[in-house]
């Protein structure tokens, strides 16, 4: 589980239904699904921002959210969990150099606003 | 394999402490030992905690037993002979199989749960502190089981047919789950986990109904023996290794 799969651009298209490999129990239900995978954010603590913390394959959103409560909330403070199906995750296309043309816009700061130099590093 | 006996004498009032951190013991250990086996890594990593949860269960109603002391504790848990491990028929079946698992977990997860809501209302403080501790942890335990015996049912016909069997061979071991030697040296009323079980296997007969799973009523439970014979080959085959040097 890598925690910056979000912020790599990524080559390939999400997974298409007919190159994903078949679901063991296909002769069961008619649509059985396959398999995602969910992007997991946690809430430390009640009122903070959810903060992207790795992903879970699941096929579901309950299982998913089972899944990740097993794997991220065991060991570490947290008051809330999102998961978000990451075909439902859009990606900018933009190069790196062009996304982050903004550090050479010093004047552009509003340092009065927080006297900190870290606005935009 | 020499059998050499370093186990401290449980007293007679301490049995039903014994009954429990063996339960948890066996539990974690299968759960513990079959996580390399699971169909995702997700699940495996679960398992894996799970069982982890369940050997510090363990490890808590030791201390009760024998106190504190690492020693005690490893001699406890390590140095029994196999008629010495009083864990419950249900808890002591080796699961291989998804179905298995998953039924097997459900029930004993959902029923170590009710009848530690009635053991955390203990006269004992001791014990009720240690159930309580625990408590939170089985509520982890319990979601993950009920939500896949729900995913497996809804999986199709052949996996209801599977629950069904692993449900007509579990069932009946159940009610051993709120039977103890001597409730009120656990500070609990008998009736009190009477009360437990009638209520457990209500909910649980109706959870079942509901995947489409037919409870039968309590026939003979299978015999254990042998599982519990491999369990506890498995637990001690390292400390056996080197008696005494733990």
């Amino acid at each position: 589980m890598t925690t910056d799969s979000i912020t790599e651009p990524t080559a390939t298209e999400p997974t298409a239904p007919e190159s994903a490999p078949e679901w063991p129990l296909a002769e069961g239900p008619s649509n059985a699904p396959v398999d995602n995978v969910y992007e997991v954010f946690r809430q430390r603590r009640q009122g903070d921002a959810f903060t992207h913390v790795g992903e879970v394959e699941a096929p579901d959103h309950d299982t998913a959210l089972l899944v990740a409560k097993e794997h991220f909330a065991r060991r570490e403070t947290c008051s809330a969990l999102w998961v978000v199906d990451r075909q439902h995750i859009a990606e900018s296309v933009w190069s790196p150099e062009l996304l982050s043309s903004g550090r050479e816009k010093n004047y552009r700061r509003v340092l009065g606003r927080r006297d900190s130099l870290d606005v935009l590093t | 394999m020499t059998t050499q006996t370093q186990a401290p004498v449980v007293a007679t009032n301490k049995l039903d402490l014994l009954r429990l951190a063996d339960d948890e013991l066996f539990v974690g250990h299968i759960l513990t030992s079959i996580a390399g086996f699971g169909p995702e890594l997700e699940i495996n990593l679960a398992l894996s905690s799970i069982g982890q949860d369940e050997l510090g269960h363990a490890r808590n109603y030791c201390t009760l037993i024998v106190g504190t002391d690492r020693d005690s504790i490893n001699e406890l848990i390590f140095g029994r002979d196999t008629d010495g491990y009083r864990a419950s028929q249900l808890a002591t079946v080796y699961t291989e199989d998804w179905s298995d698992a998953v039924v097997k977990h459900f029930l004993y997860d959902t029923a170590d749960a009710a009848r530690m809501t009635a053991l955390g209302e203990s006269t004992d403080a001791e014990l009720a502190a240690v159930v309580d501790k625990a408590k939170m942890e089985e509520l982890f335990h319990v979601d993950f089981w009920t939500t896949w015996l729900a995913k497996t049912a809804a999986a199709g016909p052949d996996s209801v047919a599977r629950i069904q069997s692993s449900l007509e061979r579990f069932w009946p071991m159940t009610k051993e789950l709120f039977e103890f030697e001597d409730p009120a040296a656990l500070g609990v009323e008998p009736a009190r986990l009477a009360a437990a079980y009638e209520d457990w296997s209500a909910a649980t007969i109706e959870a079942f109904e509901q995947h489409g799973v037919t409870v039968q009523p309590l026939g003979t439970p299978v015999d254990v023996r042998q599982d519990r014979q491999r369990i506890v080959d498995e637990l001690q085959f390292v400390y056996r290794e080197a008696p005494g040097s733990w």
